[in-house]
């Protein structure tokens, strides 16, 4: 059938004709962003202040392209009993170049510190640069779309609903405590830094030291008065218990040594490595001293922590239960910012004492933590990170997610898509902050 | 002044450059023209955009673009080549291309070159081309290049038939073999109204195959052969037989539009104007099919060629010659 033959033609040709006049399909890519789904799985993101340094994402990762550093900090007991450890993150890096995006990682993090980020244009000229460092990591997960908001009449999560009700009642006895600082005393900031570095007394500037990594703890705010005593209660238990349980052993009390941690900074070094360093440049030496002390046949190895302790000690109020958590390691982590009126309940989770504070003991449970409280970008991200690791709490509070208006208009108006521009502004005010509280840093010492 | 420019035009030694540098004028935009229409029309119909970057509005210099880039290629022979023949088989394929440009006829005194036999100096000009594609398969020391070869020489002589009886057809009808005069005869529609107009579809569908244009392009079937005659050529000799299959596009949009469409007859413009716009509709319809219809089968080819277009042009002939004797006119 030749006519059926020539039918069949001329439709080819309609075909054709007909695509050509109609808009083509295809979207030219790096002129116009692709409109992704929000839970695209662009990159891995991590929240750092969540990871435990449990390592089961490195383990569990088929690439083995998770790499992980850390430390060990001890911790001292509430009241008695024995000092514990608790892993402090230094180092966090997944190299792109390895990664398979199988998500495994993601999904065995117990403590939601990793997460799928839409972000995907990180493409590099050289191999090595696709290993990526937990500060870019960290970056990333600002664009990490909020959990889906529960059904209505849900019941709240318990750490939820457990750290609203501590953070309700600190706030009321901070209220309190201020009240009767304010009344009492002036306050007075420098004492409380000291004391939180008991034996600061061997190296220079150390009180200053602790006020850089904690800007605010320094602001001579009647918050800081509160924070004073706490630290200083911590201090002088810790001083005396950690000095009585063990004499033969060499014990000293952690503190860093600020001329490292300074010379670190302005070889630009992160912040969270020039402390590690300083840190154990200061233990080496102060165990050392110590040695010497007590080779010597002096009776008390740490004489030093004492006298601020004390000296600080009569302003102490009944905060109690805060004592534990100033303890003088918290100086070393972001948790340092518990000065804060906000953040200073959640403070005992952070420095990993589960018999500290009610909240505290209840978020460190992993089992406690249910996977709907995805700890994620955004506004929602402080308030769901708070129970499961006071450090995020901390530090959200310093990097409250908010927008760099300025980067945000200019992305706008560079025609990026709303969401890349609000992860990217997110991003750049991060950074900033960073970048201030580094500088204030430096300038403190 | 214009007057002073005639005079001097009348000479033959100025006039012979002029005509030969519009000649090259011609073929070296109008091939670009229409490949760069190749890319865009054939995106569209796949649903794409195609070239979005090179001169920055809608990839309009690509072309350039291409050309700068195979001017920077190394030029590779291989070695059990024959050189010398590798090397002139571009230029072989290429100048009887750019030589058919100079008979046709873009006005009614724009002729370059005039002859009485226009028609059949342009056909056979635009056989001679095989003869490089045959240069290449042969001196490439490759089989798939030979069996491209083979299969070109094959598909030129089976659709050379058909193709040479459609424009005999014309020629009997306009009683010259003159391109011009084959134009003059005409009127502005051409000599598609009528029986002629069967004579157009076996003279395009015979060109389509002299050019191995898909669906006609087995003798660069890359699923069997790699791409033919061209599979060991690079850089500035593989541009060449690339720019041979455009300029031939549009000789041969030329050529048919010269014996079917009125060739630069038209209402309102003037001459090169209408023959321009019908070269760029044929080399429109030649990229059309090539984007519809896919490639045949060798012998489908081959039966297509003897067994339809043969015939039918035949009776063509046939009846052009008996309306033409018995003075009906068309």
């Amino acid at each position: 059938m030749p006519a059926l033959k020539g039918v069949g033609l001329l439709k080819g040709l309609g075909v054709t004709l007909k695509t050509m006049t109609r808009p083509a399909a295809t979207r030219q890519y790096p002129h116009v962003k692709p409109d992704l789904p929000a839970r695209s799985r662009g990159v891995i993101a991590l929240i750092e202040e969540n990871c435990t340094v449990c390592m089961l994402c490195a383990r569990e990762c088929p690439d083995w392209c998770i790499y992980i550093d850390s430390h060990k900090e001890q911790v001292a007991p509430k009241e008695g009993g024995r000092a514990r450890t608790r892993n402090l993150l230094d180092r966090f890096a997944i190299d792109f170049a390895l990664c398979m995006y199988c998500g495994i990682c993601v999904e065995v993090c117990p403590f939601d510190a990793l997460h799928w980020s839409p972000e995907f244009e990180y493409a590099e000229h050289q191999i090595e640069k696709l290993t990526h460092e937990m500060d870019t990591l960290r970056t990333w997960a600002y664009s990490v779309p909020a959990p889906d908001p529960l059904e209505e009449g849900a019941i709240e999560p318990k750490e939820i609903e457990s750290a609203r009700k501590a953070r309700e009642a600190v706030a009321a006895k901070a209220a309190a405590a201020a009240e009767q600082a304010r009344a009492a005393a002036p306050p007075v900031p420098a004492p409380a830094a000291a004391a939180t570095q008991p034996a600061a007394a061997t190296t220079t500037g150390a009180a200053a030291g602790t006020a850089t990594t904690t800007p605010t703890a320094a602001a001579p705010t009647p918050v800081a008065g509160d924070a004073a005593p706490a630290a200083s209660a911590g201090a002088a238990g810790a001083g005396t218990t950690t000095a009585a349980a063990r004499p033969a052993d060499v014990e000293v009390e952690p503190g860093i040594d600020q001329a490292t941690y300074d010379r670190l900074l302005a070889a630009g070094e992160s912040d969270r490595t020039a402390r590690a360093k300083a840190k154990a440049a200061y233990m080496r030496r102060a165990k050392a001293e110590a040695r010497a002390a007590q080779a010597a046949g002096a009776t008390e190895p740490a004489p030093a922590p004492a006298a601020p302790a004390e000296a600080a000690a009569p302003t102490q109020v009944p905060a109690g239960e805060g004592a534990p958590a100033a303890e003088p390691a918290s100086v070393e982590t972001p948790a340092a910012a518990t000065a804060a009126p906000e953040t200073a309940p959640p403070a005992p989770s952070a420095v990993g004492t589960p018999e500290g504070a009610e909240p505290a003991a209840d978020a460190r449970d992993p089992d406690a933590r249910s996977p709907e409280g995805d700890p994620t970008a955004s506004g929602t991200a402080a308030e769901v990170v708070a129970p499961g690791a006071a450090a995020a709490q901390a530090d959200a509070e310093h990097l409250e997610i908010e927008v760099d208006q300025e980067t945000y208009d200019r992305l706008i108006e560079a025609g990026e898509p709303e969401r890349t521009a609000r992860a990217k502004a997110k991003a750049a005010y991060a950074r900033k902050l960073r970048a201030a509280q580094r500088d204030g840093g430096g300038a403190g010492s | 002044m214009i007057d002073a420019a005639r005079d001097l035009l009348d000479n033959y030694w100025v006039l012979m450059p002029v005509k030969v540098l519009a000649v090259l004028a011609i073929f070296l935009t109008f091939p670009l023209v229409v490949g760069y229409m190749e890319h865009k029309v054939m995106a569209h119909m796949q649903a794409r955009l195609g070239p979005m970057e090179a001169g920055r509005f809608h990839g309009v210099l690509q072309l350039v673009a291409d050309g700068i880039k195979f001017v920077q290629k190394e030029s590779i022979i291989p070695k059990a080549a024959d050189k010398w023949v590798f090397a002139l088989a571009p230029a072989v394929a290429l100048i009887p291309a750019i030589l058919v440009f100079g008979f046709i006829p873009y006005g009614p005194d724009l002729v370059p070159i005039r002859s009485d036999v226009g028609l059949f100096v342009t056909l056979a000009l635009s056989s001679v081309s095989v003869i490089g594609v045959l240069m290449a398969a042969w001196s490439s020391a490759n089989k798939y290049s030979l069996m491209g070869g083979i299969r070109a020489a094959a598909q030129l002589i089976a659709y050379e038939l058909p193709l040479v009886l459609a424009a005999a057809a014309v020629a009997m009808q306009a009683g010259s073999a003159d391109l011009a005069v084959i134009v003059e005869r005409q009127g502005w529609w051409g000599y598609i109204v009528g029986p002629l107009v069967i004579g157009f579809f076996v003279y395009g569908t015979a060109a389509l195959a002299e050019l191995t244009r898909p669906p006609f392009d087995m003798p660069v079937a890359d699923s069997e052969l790699v791409f033919g005659h061209l599979t060991e050529y690079t850089g500035l000799r593989f541009a060449f037989f690339l720019l041979t299959e455009y300029a031939g596009i549009v000789s041969q949009s030329a050529i048919a539009a010269t014996l079917f469409l009125g060739g630069w007859k038209g209402p309102f413009l003037d001459g090169p104007w209408w023959l321009a716009a019908k070269v760029l509709a044929l080399s429109f319809v030649v990229i059309w099919a090539r984007s519809t219809y896919p490639r045949l089968r060798e012998d489908q080819l081959q039966s297509f060629a003897w067994l339809r277009l043969v015939p039918v042009s035949l009776a063509l002939l046939l009846v052009v010659g008996f309306l033409k004797v018995y003075e009906v006119g068309i």
